[in-house]
Protein backbone atom coordinates (compact mmCIF):
# COMPACT_ATOMS: atom_id res chain seq x y z
CA UNK A 1 0.00 0.00 0.00
CA UNK A 2 2.72 2.83 0.87
CA UNK A 3 4.71 1.18 -2.49
CA UNK A 4 1.85 2.06 -4.11
CA UNK A 5 0.81 5.65 -2.90
CA UNK A 6 5.27 6.33 -4.21
CA UNK A 7 5.55 7.32 -0.37
CA UNK A 8 8.67 6.76 1.10
CA UNK A 9 9.18 6.33 5.01
CA UNK A 10 12.75 6.71 6.02
CA UNK A 11 13.33 5.56 9.49
CA UNK A 12 15.90 8.64 10.03
CA UNK A 13 13.65 11.63 9.30
CA UNK A 14 14.01 14.30 11.69
CA UNK A 15 13.03 17.77 11.84
CA UNK A 16 16.22 19.84 10.65
CA UNK A 17 18.43 17.15 9.26
CA UNK A 18 18.66 16.22 5.69
CA UNK A 19 19.48 12.77 4.79
CA UNK A 20 21.73 10.98 2.46
CA UNK A 21 21.40 12.42 -0.88
CA UNK A 22 18.81 14.84 0.10
CA UNK A 23 19.16 18.50 -0.46
CA UNK A 24 17.83 21.45 0.59
CA UNK A 25 17.96 25.50 0.19
CA UNK A 26 16.63 28.19 2.59
CA UNK A 27 16.81 31.85 2.88
CA UNK A 28 16.75 33.81 6.21
CA UNK A 29 16.85 36.76 8.08
CA UNK A 30 17.09 38.74 11.40
CA UNK A 31 19.45 39.88 13.81
CA UNK A 32 22.70 38.22 12.53
CA UNK A 33 25.82 40.61 12.17
CA UNK A 34 23.27 43.03 10.85
CA UNK A 35 19.51 43.98 11.67
CA UNK A 36 17.44 42.00 8.67
CA UNK A 37 20.79 40.55 6.58
CA UNK A 38 19.54 38.00 3.51
CA UNK A 39 20.86 34.90 4.11
CA UNK A 40 20.87 32.15 1.38
CA UNK A 41 21.89 28.91 2.06
CA UNK A 42 22.17 25.30 -0.20
CA UNK A 43 22.82 22.15 1.59
CA UNK A 44 23.33 18.31 0.80
CA UNK A 45 23.47 15.02 2.55
CA UNK A 46 26.15 12.77 2.26
CA UNK A 47 26.71 8.97 3.51
CA UNK A 48 30.00 8.71 5.21
CA UNK A 49 31.59 5.17 4.93
CA UNK A 50 29.44 3.03 7.49
CA UNK A 51 29.10 6.11 9.77
CA UNK A 52 25.49 5.73 11.13
CA UNK A 53 24.00 8.85 11.08
CA UNK A 54 23.97 11.34 8.59
CA UNK A 55 26.54 14.13 7.15
CA UNK A 56 25.76 17.39 5.29
CA UNK A 57 27.42 20.41 3.50
CA UNK A 58 26.44 22.94 1.80
CA UNK A 59 27.52 26.62 1.39
CA UNK A 60 25.78 30.09 3.32
CA UNK A 61 26.04 33.56 1.80
CA UNK A 62 24.90 36.26 4.00
CA UNK A 63 24.57 39.90 2.71
CA UNK A 64 23.18 43.41 4.92
CA UNK A 65 20.42 44.36 2.49
CA UNK A 66 20.27 48.13 4.15
CA UNK A 67 22.31 50.10 1.03
CA UNK A 68 23.04 46.88 -0.65
CA UNK A 69 26.44 45.88 -1.46
CA UNK A 70 28.64 43.19 -2.54
CA UNK A 71 31.70 44.33 -0.69
CA UNK A 72 29.85 43.54 2.60
CA UNK A 73 29.45 39.76 2.73
CA UNK A 74 29.93 36.22 4.43
CA UNK A 75 30.43 33.21 2.75
CA UNK A 76 30.48 30.07 5.04
CA UNK A 77 31.22 26.52 3.94
CA UNK A 78 28.86 24.69 5.64
CA UNK A 79 29.59 21.18 7.52
CA UNK A 80 27.33 19.27 10.38
CA UNK A 81 27.32 15.98 11.81
CA UNK A 82 25.79 14.04 14.59
CA UNK A 83 27.97 12.52 16.97
CA UNK A 84 25.77 11.07 19.27
CA UNK A 85 21.49 9.86 18.95
CA UNK A 86 20.30 8.16 22.10
CA UNK A 87 16.49 7.72 21.40
CA UNK A 88 15.34 11.53 20.12
CA UNK A 89 18.79 13.27 22.35
CA UNK A 90 21.05 14.23 19.96
CA UNK A 91 24.07 16.07 19.44
CA UNK A 92 25.50 17.27 16.56
CA UNK A 93 27.94 19.96 14.91
CA UNK A 94 30.50 21.05 12.22
CA UNK A 95 33.25 23.26 11.47
CA UNK A 96 32.47 25.63 8.86
CA UNK A 97 35.40 27.46 6.91
CA UNK A 98 34.23 31.22 6.63
CA UNK A 99 35.05 34.37 4.59
CA UNK A 100 33.68 37.74 5.67
CA UNK A 101 34.30 40.97 3.75
CA UNK A 102 33.79 44.57 5.10
CA UNK A 103 33.79 47.28 2.59
CA UNK A 104 34.26 50.90 5.03
CA UNK A 105 34.61 54.57 3.77
CA UNK A 106 38.09 54.25 6.18
CA UNK A 107 39.08 50.82 5.15
CA UNK A 108 38.55 47.52 3.69
CA UNK A 109 38.80 44.03 5.56
CA UNK A 110 38.61 41.00 4.12
CA UNK A 111 39.12 37.93 7.04
CA UNK A 112 38.84 34.41 7.18
CA UNK A 113 38.32 32.01 9.89
CA UNK A 114 36.03 29.03 11.16
CA UNK A 115 33.00 28.49 12.36
CA UNK A 116 32.99 26.05 15.39
CA UNK A 117 29.09 25.22 15.94
CA UNK A 118 27.61 22.60 18.61
CA UNK A 119 24.14 21.66 18.99
CA UNK A 120 22.48 19.26 22.18
CA UNK A 121 18.60 18.68 22.18
CA UNK A 122 15.98 16.82 21.11
CA UNK A 123 15.03 15.73 17.42
CA UNK A 124 11.92 13.69 16.08
CA UNK A 125 10.12 13.57 12.71
CA UNK A 126 8.52 17.07 13.26
CA UNK A 127 10.72 19.01 15.69
CA UNK A 128 13.95 19.63 16.82
CA UNK A 129 14.83 21.64 20.17
CA UNK A 130 17.50 22.67 22.07
CA UNK A 131 20.53 24.25 22.67
CA UNK A 132 23.58 25.38 20.53
CA UNK A 133 26.52 27.29 20.64
CA UNK A 134 28.92 28.65 18.06
CA UNK A 135 32.51 29.90 18.52
CA UNK A 136 33.85 31.85 15.54
CA UNK A 137 37.25 32.61 14.67
CA UNK A 138 39.24 34.70 12.16
CA UNK A 139 42.67 33.66 11.80
CA UNK A 140 43.24 36.38 9.26
CA UNK A 141 42.24 39.81 8.23
CA UNK A 142 43.43 41.87 5.59
CA UNK A 143 42.99 45.66 5.98
CA UNK A 144 43.21 48.06 3.71
CA UNK A 145 43.05 51.48 4.94
CA UNK A 146 41.48 54.87 2.54
CA UNK A 147 43.04 57.80 2.42
CA UNK A 148 39.67 59.08 4.64
CA UNK A 149 41.46 57.35 7.50
CA UNK A 150 45.46 58.17 7.15
CA UNK A 151 44.11 61.44 6.10
CA UNK A 152 42.12 61.96 9.42
CA UNK A 153 43.06 59.45 11.90
CA UNK A 154 46.10 57.95 11.13
CA UNK A 155 48.71 58.64 8.86
CA UNK A 156 50.86 55.43 9.75
CA UNK A 157 48.36 53.00 9.28
CA UNK A 158 49.69 49.60 8.21
CA UNK A 159 48.00 48.03 5.39
CA UNK A 160 48.48 44.22 5.39
CA UNK A 161 47.62 40.54 6.81
CA UNK A 162 46.64 40.96 11.13
CA UNK A 163 46.21 37.85 13.20
CA UNK A 164 43.46 36.31 15.20
CA UNK A 165 41.68 39.87 14.93
CA UNK A 166 38.35 38.72 16.01
CA UNK A 167 36.20 35.69 17.77
CA UNK A 168 32.47 35.75 18.88
CA UNK A 169 30.46 33.23 20.96
CA UNK A 170 26.58 32.35 20.58
CA UNK A 171 24.86 30.39 23.01
CA UNK A 172 21.01 30.40 22.64
CA UNK A 173 18.48 27.79 21.30
CA UNK A 174 17.21 26.59 18.01
CA UNK A 175 13.95 25.63 16.81
CA UNK A 176 13.13 23.47 13.96
CA UNK A 177 9.73 22.63 13.05
CA UNK A 178 8.82 20.23 9.74
CA UNK A 179 6.17 20.25 7.69
CA UNK A 180 6.52 17.84 4.56
CA UNK A 181 9.39 19.52 2.85
CA UNK A 182 9.27 22.64 4.60
CA UNK A 183 11.86 23.26 7.61
CA UNK A 184 10.95 26.25 9.40
CA UNK A 185 13.89 27.18 12.13
CA UNK A 186 14.13 29.93 14.82
CA UNK A 187 17.54 30.19 16.17
CA UNK A 188 17.93 33.28 18.93
CA UNK A 189 20.14 34.00 21.78
CA UNK A 190 23.45 36.13 23.18
CA UNK A 191 26.21 36.81 20.75
CA UNK A 192 29.30 38.30 22.68
CA UNK A 193 33.29 39.04 21.28
CA UNK A 194 35.69 35.61 22.11
CA UNK A 195 36.20 37.59 25.20
CA UNK A 196 32.93 37.58 26.07
CA UNK A 197 32.59 41.39 25.97
CA UNK A 198 29.78 43.38 24.81
CA UNK A 199 29.69 44.66 20.88
CA UNK A 200 29.73 48.64 20.69
CA UNK A 201 26.34 50.62 20.19
CA UNK A 202 24.60 47.13 18.76
CA UNK A 203 23.14 44.37 20.51
CA UNK A 204 24.91 41.78 21.75
CA UNK A 205 22.18 39.44 20.46
CA UNK A 206 21.51 37.01 17.33
CA UNK A 207 17.98 35.79 16.42
CA UNK A 208 17.31 34.10 12.96
CA UNK A 209 14.29 32.77 11.47
CA UNK A 210 14.10 30.97 8.22
CA UNK A 211 12.99 28.07 6.23
CA UNK A 212 14.57 25.70 4.52
CA UNK A 213 13.00 23.54 1.27
CA UNK A 214 14.21 20.17 0.83
CA UNK A 215 13.88 18.22 -2.64
CA UNK B 1 43.09 -11.83 33.20
CA UNK B 2 45.11 -10.18 35.44
CA UNK B 3 44.11 -6.36 36.39
CA UNK B 4 47.32 -5.05 35.19
CA UNK B 5 47.56 -7.11 32.02
CA UNK B 6 43.93 -6.40 31.36
CA UNK B 7 44.14 -3.09 31.73
CA UNK B 8 47.18 -2.44 29.07
CA UNK B 9 44.75 -5.13 27.16
CA UNK B 10 41.94 -2.61 27.11
CA UNK B 11 44.07 0.90 26.56
CA UNK B 12 45.95 -0.28 23.52
CA UNK B 13 42.82 -1.90 22.07
CA UNK B 14 41.18 1.85 22.92
CA UNK B 15 44.39 3.18 21.46
CA UNK B 16 44.13 1.58 18.23
CA UNK B 17 40.61 2.38 17.67
CA UNK B 18 41.27 6.01 18.39
CA UNK B 19 43.77 5.82 15.42
CA UNK B 20 41.25 3.81 13.32
CA UNK B 21 38.82 6.98 13.84
CA UNK B 22 41.70 9.63 13.64
CA UNK B 23 42.84 7.82 10.55
CA UNK B 24 39.31 7.21 8.41
CA UNK B 25 37.21 10.28 9.77
CA UNK B 26 39.70 13.05 10.81
CA UNK B 27 42.12 13.63 7.87
CA UNK B 28 40.11 16.38 6.54
CA UNK B 29 39.47 17.86 9.98
CA UNK B 30 43.71 17.73 10.74
CA UNK B 31 44.00 19.03 7.51
CA UNK B 32 41.91 22.12 8.21
CA UNK B 33 43.69 22.55 11.70
CA UNK B 34 47.48 22.76 10.26
CA UNK B 35 46.69 25.20 7.62
CA UNK B 36 44.73 27.05 10.48
CA UNK B 37 47.54 26.71 12.71
CA UNK B 38 49.88 27.94 9.70
CA UNK B 39 47.34 31.16 8.79
CA UNK B 40 47.51 32.39 12.70
CA UNK B 41 51.39 32.11 12.25
CA UNK B 42 51.38 34.86 9.88
CA UNK B 43 50.42 38.23 9.72
CA UNK B 44 50.67 41.31 12.12
CA UNK B 45 49.49 41.83 15.42
CA UNK B 46 46.32 44.20 15.55
CA UNK B 47 47.61 44.94 19.16
CA UNK B 48 50.95 46.01 18.30
CA UNK B 49 50.62 49.89 18.59
CA UNK B 50 51.18 51.72 15.36
CA UNK B 51 49.91 48.97 13.61
CA UNK B 52 46.04 50.45 13.11
CA UNK B 53 46.51 53.20 15.63
CA UNK B 54 48.63 55.58 16.83
CA UNK B 55 50.66 54.20 20.34
CA UNK B 56 49.75 56.23 23.27
CA UNK B 57 52.49 57.70 25.51
CA UNK B 58 52.69 55.25 27.87
CA UNK B 59 53.53 52.71 24.87
CA UNK B 60 55.82 55.25 23.22
CA UNK B 61 57.77 57.36 25.53
CA UNK B 62 59.50 59.28 23.04
CA UNK B 63 55.89 61.12 22.42
CA UNK B 64 55.25 64.09 24.25
CA UNK B 65 53.74 64.12 27.70
CA UNK B 66 53.66 64.55 30.95
CA UNK B 67 53.42 62.87 34.32
CA UNK B 68 50.59 64.67 36.57
CA UNK B 69 47.90 63.49 38.67
CA UNK B 70 49.29 59.88 38.70
CA UNK B 71 48.76 59.49 35.03
CA UNK B 72 50.85 60.30 31.80
CA UNK B 73 49.21 62.91 29.40
CA UNK B 74 50.03 63.50 25.78
CA UNK B 75 51.15 67.64 25.96
CA UNK B 76 52.57 69.78 23.70
CA UNK B 77 53.33 73.31 24.20
CA UNK B 78 54.07 76.09 21.10
CA UNK B 79 55.53 79.42 21.55
CA UNK B 80 57.39 81.39 24.17
CA UNK B 81 57.26 79.93 27.94
CA UNK B 82 57.51 83.83 29.61
CA UNK B 83 54.26 84.63 28.25
CA UNK B 84 50.71 84.18 29.77
CA UNK B 85 49.59 80.94 29.77
CA UNK B 86 46.71 79.71 27.48
CA UNK B 87 45.44 76.06 28.14
CA UNK B 88 43.23 74.44 25.26
CA UNK B 89 40.86 71.94 26.54
CA UNK B 90 39.29 69.51 24.11
CA UNK B 91 35.87 67.94 23.77
CA UNK B 92 34.79 64.67 24.44
CA UNK B 93 34.98 63.04 26.64
CA UNK B 94 36.96 60.40 24.42
CA UNK B 95 35.76 61.28 21.26
CA UNK B 96 38.29 64.53 20.84
CA UNK B 97 41.64 65.47 21.01
CA UNK B 98 44.04 68.51 20.70
CA UNK B 99 44.41 67.72 17.16
CA UNK B 100 41.16 69.24 15.91
CA UNK B 101 43.13 72.40 18.05
CA UNK B 102 45.78 72.34 15.08
CA UNK B 103 44.67 75.71 12.51
CA UNK B 104 44.39 77.88 15.19
CA UNK B 105 48.22 77.86 15.65
CA UNK B 106 48.45 78.99 12.39
CA UNK B 107 48.95 82.85 11.41
CA UNK B 108 45.87 84.76 10.33
CA UNK B 109 46.22 88.30 8.85
CA UNK B 110 49.76 88.36 10.10
CA UNK B 111 48.76 87.25 13.48
CA UNK B 112 49.05 84.14 15.09
CA UNK B 113 48.35 83.34 19.12
CA UNK B 114 51.56 82.27 19.81
CA UNK B 115 53.03 86.00 19.58
CA UNK B 116 50.91 86.59 22.47
CA UNK B 117 50.48 83.54 24.67
CA UNK B 118 52.12 80.39 25.79
CA UNK B 119 49.95 77.53 23.97
CA UNK B 120 49.53 74.05 26.37
CA UNK B 121 47.44 71.56 24.10
CA UNK B 122 47.19 67.97 25.74
CA UNK B 123 44.74 65.30 25.45
CA UNK B 124 42.61 64.64 28.28
CA UNK B 125 43.15 61.01 30.01
CA UNK B 126 41.82 58.19 27.94
CA UNK B 127 41.41 60.31 24.97
CA UNK B 128 43.78 60.89 22.40
CA UNK B 129 47.23 59.95 22.82
CA UNK B 130 47.15 59.69 26.60
CA UNK B 131 46.72 56.72 28.40
CA UNK B 132 43.78 54.30 28.80
CA UNK B 133 41.44 52.78 31.51
CA UNK B 134 38.82 50.94 32.64
CA UNK B 135 37.01 48.34 30.07
CA UNK B 136 33.79 48.50 28.91
CA UNK B 137 31.42 46.78 31.14
CA UNK B 138 32.40 49.66 33.58
CA UNK B 139 32.34 52.46 30.66
CA UNK B 140 28.60 51.05 30.23
CA UNK B 141 27.67 51.79 33.98
CA UNK B 142 29.60 55.00 33.77
CA UNK B 143 31.93 53.45 36.25
CA UNK B 144 35.66 53.55 35.22
CA UNK B 145 37.01 54.29 38.62
CA UNK B 146 39.89 56.53 36.75
CA UNK B 147 37.95 58.72 34.65
CA UNK B 148 36.37 60.98 36.91
CA UNK B 149 35.02 64.68 36.94
CA UNK B 150 38.03 64.72 40.29
CA UNK B 151 40.06 63.37 38.50
CA UNK B 152 39.97 65.32 34.82
CA UNK B 153 39.91 68.34 37.79
CA UNK B 154 42.92 67.18 39.54
CA UNK B 155 44.97 66.60 35.89
CA UNK B 156 44.28 70.65 34.78
CA UNK B 157 45.11 71.89 38.48
CA UNK B 158 48.26 69.70 37.90
CA UNK B 159 48.74 71.68 34.83
CA UNK B 160 48.15 74.84 35.56
CA UNK B 161 50.69 74.26 38.72
CA UNK B 162 53.34 73.18 35.95
CA UNK B 163 52.74 75.97 33.82
CA UNK B 164 51.70 78.77 35.79
CA UNK B 165 51.98 78.47 39.58
CA UNK B 166 52.04 82.07 40.36
CA UNK B 167 50.31 83.93 37.11
CA UNK B 168 46.24 83.59 36.30
CA UNK B 169 45.70 81.31 32.95
CA UNK B 170 43.54 81.50 30.28
CA UNK B 171 41.28 79.02 29.52
CA UNK B 172 39.90 78.08 25.42
CA UNK B 173 37.54 74.93 25.92
CA UNK B 174 35.39 73.45 22.91
CA UNK B 175 32.32 71.12 23.45
CA UNK B 176 32.95 69.08 26.62
CA UNK B 177 36.41 70.99 26.89
CA UNK B 178 34.16 74.15 27.66
CA UNK B 179 32.55 72.36 30.22
CA UNK B 180 35.39 71.60 32.02
CA UNK B 181 37.03 74.70 31.34
CA UNK B 182 34.13 76.27 33.64
CA UNK B 183 34.55 73.30 35.93
CA UNK B 184 37.65 74.80 36.82
CA UNK B 185 36.67 78.33 37.09
CA UNK B 186 34.33 76.90 39.55
CA UNK B 187 36.72 75.96 41.30
CA UNK B 188 39.29 77.97 40.96
CA UNK B 189 37.86 81.75 39.93
CA UNK B 190 41.25 83.51 41.16
CA UNK B 191 43.79 81.69 39.33
CA UNK B 192 41.54 82.78 35.54
CA UNK B 193 42.21 85.64 33.44
CA UNK B 194 40.19 84.81 30.96
CA UNK B 195 37.48 82.27 29.76
CA UNK B 196 36.95 81.20 25.83
CA UNK B 197 34.19 78.72 25.32
CA UNK B 198 33.57 77.07 21.96
CA UNK B 199 30.02 75.64 21.80
CA UNK B 200 30.70 74.54 25.29
CA UNK B 201 28.26 72.29 26.58
CA UNK B 202 26.00 72.26 29.70
CA UNK B 203 27.49 73.86 32.79
CA UNK B 204 25.39 71.73 35.06
CA UNK B 205 22.83 68.36 35.01
CA UNK B 206 19.26 70.64 35.36
CA UNK B 207 20.57 71.78 31.83
CA UNK B 208 22.50 68.80 30.68
CA UNK B 209 19.17 66.37 31.65
CA UNK B 210 17.01 68.54 29.37
CA UNK B 211 18.99 67.28 25.99
CA UNK B 212 17.28 64.79 24.32
CA UNK B 213 19.25 63.97 21.63
CA UNK B 214 22.92 62.32 22.33
CA UNK B 215 26.29 62.25 20.84
CA UNK B 216 25.87 59.31 19.03
CA UNK B 217 23.02 58.12 16.98
CA UNK B 218 22.28 54.10 16.52
CA UNK B 219 19.99 54.29 13.46
CA UNK B 220 19.52 50.51 13.52
CA UNK B 221 18.90 50.85 9.95
CA UNK B 222 21.17 52.92 8.96
CA UNK B 223 24.62 51.78 6.53
CA UNK B 224 26.89 53.25 9.48
CA UNK B 225 25.07 51.02 12.57
CA UNK B 226 25.36 47.96 10.43
CA UNK B 227 28.71 48.28 9.18
CA UNK B 228 29.64 48.68 12.82
CA UNK B 229 27.54 45.23 13.35
CA UNK B 230 29.31 43.33 10.48
CA UNK B 231 32.63 44.91 11.69
CA UNK B 232 32.51 42.88 14.68
CA UNK B 233 32.96 39.85 12.54
CA UNK B 234 36.49 40.72 11.46
CA UNK B 235 37.65 43.32 14.54
CA UNK B 236 36.64 42.14 18.24
CA UNK B 237 36.69 44.82 20.08
CA UNK B 238 38.09 43.16 23.25
CA UNK B 239 41.42 45.48 24.02
CA UNK B 240 42.44 49.49 23.95
CA UNK B 241 43.64 49.41 20.39
CA UNK B 242 40.68 47.70 18.99
CA UNK B 243 38.19 49.28 20.74
CA UNK B 244 39.19 52.64 19.71
CA UNK B 245 39.74 51.25 16.17
CA UNK B 246 36.34 49.82 15.86
CA UNK B 247 34.36 53.30 17.56
CA UNK B 248 36.67 55.71 15.11
CA UNK B 249 35.46 52.99 12.33
CA UNK B 250 31.94 53.89 13.78
CA UNK B 251 32.34 57.39 13.75
CA UNK B 252 33.91 57.90 10.62
CA UNK B 253 31.70 55.60 8.95
CA UNK B 254 28.40 57.64 9.55
CA UNK B 255 27.24 56.75 12.99
CA UNK B 256 27.97 60.38 14.54
CA UNK B 257 24.62 62.52 14.71
CA UNK B 258 23.71 65.13 11.91
CA UNK B 259 22.12 67.85 14.38
CA UNK B 260 26.08 68.89 14.48
CA UNK B 261 26.55 69.81 11.35
CA UNK B 262 30.06 68.41 10.66
CA UNK B 263 31.83 68.75 7.59
CA UNK B 264 31.47 66.10 5.30
CA UNK B 265 34.17 67.05 3.40
CA UNK B 266 36.84 68.95 5.93
CA UNK B 267 36.88 66.28 8.35
CA UNK B 268 37.28 67.20 11.86
CA UNK B 269 40.81 64.85 12.67
CA UNK B 270 41.87 62.90 15.24
CA UNK B 271 45.27 61.38 17.01
CA UNK B 272 43.10 58.64 18.64
CA UNK B 273 39.75 58.05 19.90
CA UNK B 274 39.16 57.21 23.58
CA UNK B 275 36.35 54.61 23.30
CA UNK B 276 35.87 54.02 26.70
CA UNK B 277 36.22 57.39 28.15
CA UNK B 278 33.70 58.46 25.82
CA UNK B 279 31.38 56.24 26.50
CA UNK B 280 32.14 56.29 30.45
CA UNK B 281 31.04 60.41 29.90
CA UNK B 282 30.88 62.23 32.72
CA UNK B 283 31.67 59.09 35.30
CA UNK B 284 30.37 58.20 38.43
CA UNK B 285 31.01 61.57 39.62
CA UNK B 286 28.93 63.16 37.53
CA UNK B 287 26.18 60.76 36.85
CA UNK B 288 24.30 57.67 38.03
CA UNK B 289 24.40 54.39 36.72
CA UNK B 290 20.86 55.04 34.72
CA UNK B 291 22.67 57.53 32.82
CA UNK B 292 20.83 61.03 34.76
CA UNK B 293 23.05 63.81 35.20
CA UNK B 294 24.59 65.40 38.43
CA UNK B 295 27.27 67.14 38.13
CA UNK B 296 27.32 71.02 38.81
CA UNK B 297 29.82 73.15 37.76
CA UNK B 298 28.08 76.75 38.63
CA UNK B 299 27.89 76.86 42.48
CA UNK B 300 30.32 79.28 42.72
CA UNK B 301 30.32 80.48 39.26
CA UNK B 302 29.22 84.05 40.58
CA UNK B 303 32.35 84.49 41.73
CA UNK B 304 33.68 85.35 38.47
CA UNK B 305 33.24 88.45 37.40
CA UNK B 306 35.76 88.49 34.20
CA UNK B 307 33.85 88.39 31.15
CA UNK B 308 33.62 85.05 29.74
CA UNK B 309 33.12 84.64 25.72
CA UNK B 310 30.89 82.68 23.90
CA UNK B 311 32.07 81.42 20.12
CA UNK B 312 28.89 79.92 18.91
CA UNK B 313 27.87 78.70 15.15
CA UNK B 314 24.46 78.50 13.68
CA UNK B 315 24.20 74.96 12.52
CA UNK B 316 24.47 73.32 15.31
CA UNK B 317 20.66 71.97 16.41
CA UNK B 318 21.56 71.24 19.71
CA UNK B 319 24.06 73.68 21.17
CA UNK B 320 22.21 76.54 19.56
CA UNK B 321 22.41 80.32 20.92
CA UNK B 322 19.44 80.06 22.85
CA UNK B 323 20.63 77.40 24.72
CA UNK B 324 24.12 78.84 25.88
CA UNK B 325 21.32 81.59 27.29
CA UNK B 326 20.92 78.99 29.95
CA UNK B 327 24.86 78.36 30.45
CA UNK B 328 25.65 82.48 30.23
CA UNK B 329 22.41 83.17 32.87
CA UNK B 330 25.23 81.45 35.51
CA UNK B 331 28.47 83.61 34.58
CA UNK B 332 27.80 87.57 35.80
CA UNK B 333 29.43 89.07 32.63
CA UNK B 334 29.66 87.45 29.35
CA UNK B 335 28.88 87.83 25.70
CA UNK B 336 28.40 85.88 22.83
CA UNK B 337 29.73 86.23 19.16
CA UNK B 338 28.38 83.92 16.28
CA UNK B 339 30.44 82.51 13.48
CA UNK B 340 27.93 81.73 10.53
CA UNK B 341 27.41 78.51 7.94
CA UNK B 342 29.67 76.12 10.89
CA UNK B 343 28.49 73.60 12.81
CA UNK B 344 30.35 71.95 16.03
CA UNK B 345 33.27 71.38 14.18
CA UNK B 346 33.75 75.37 14.56
CA UNK B 347 37.09 75.44 15.47
CA UNK B 348 38.61 72.95 12.60
CA UNK B 349 36.24 75.16 9.81
CA UNK B 350 36.70 78.64 11.45
CA UNK B 351 39.94 78.68 12.79
CA UNK B 352 40.71 81.94 11.53
CA UNK B 353 37.20 83.76 12.77
CA UNK B 354 38.21 81.84 16.47
CA UNK B 355 41.70 83.51 16.97
CA UNK B 356 40.44 86.96 15.70
CA UNK B 357 37.54 86.90 18.47
CA UNK B 358 40.04 85.37 20.78
CA UNK B 359 42.64 88.27 20.26
CA UNK B 360 39.88 91.31 20.25
CA UNK B 361 38.50 89.21 23.69
CA UNK B 362 41.70 89.27 25.41
CA UNK B 363 42.93 92.66 24.15
CA UNK B 364 40.13 93.58 26.10
CA UNK B 365 39.81 91.44 29.36
CA UNK B 366 43.49 91.66 30.30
Amino acid sequence: MIVALGIQVNAQDRSGILDAKEQSVGIATGVDYSIMPLQLTYKRGFDIGNYKFPFSAGLDVTVPVFNFDLNDIRVRITTEMTFLRKRNFEIRGGIDPVFVNLKMETETMSSLGLDFHLFTGFTNARWSTGMEVRYNTMFSTYIQHTDKYTDNVYEGAVDGWYKNTAANIRIGALVNYRVNKFDLFLRAGISKTGKFDDYLFVPSMYGIIGVNFRF
Amino acid sequence: MDFPYSAIVHFCRLKNLIIKIMTKKSKLLMMVLSISLIITSCGKDPLEPNNLVPATVDQDLSIPAIEVNGTRLHLETFGDSTKPVMIFLHGGPGTGDYRAFGRMLDEYDGYKLTDEYYIIMYDQRGAGLSRRYGDMNDAYHYAVPELTLANYLADLEGIVERYSPDKKIILFGHSWGGMHAIQYVNEHPEKVAGVILSEPGSFNAKIENQLTLSIASTDLFGEATNDLYWNHQNISPDDYQMIDYSYMNGFYNGLGPDYYHFSKTDILPVFRFGAIASVNDLGSDGMTEDGTYTFDFTTNLDKFTTKVLFINGDLNEVLTPEYQEQNRAYLPNSEIKIIKGVGHDLIWIKPGEHVKLIKEYLDEVL
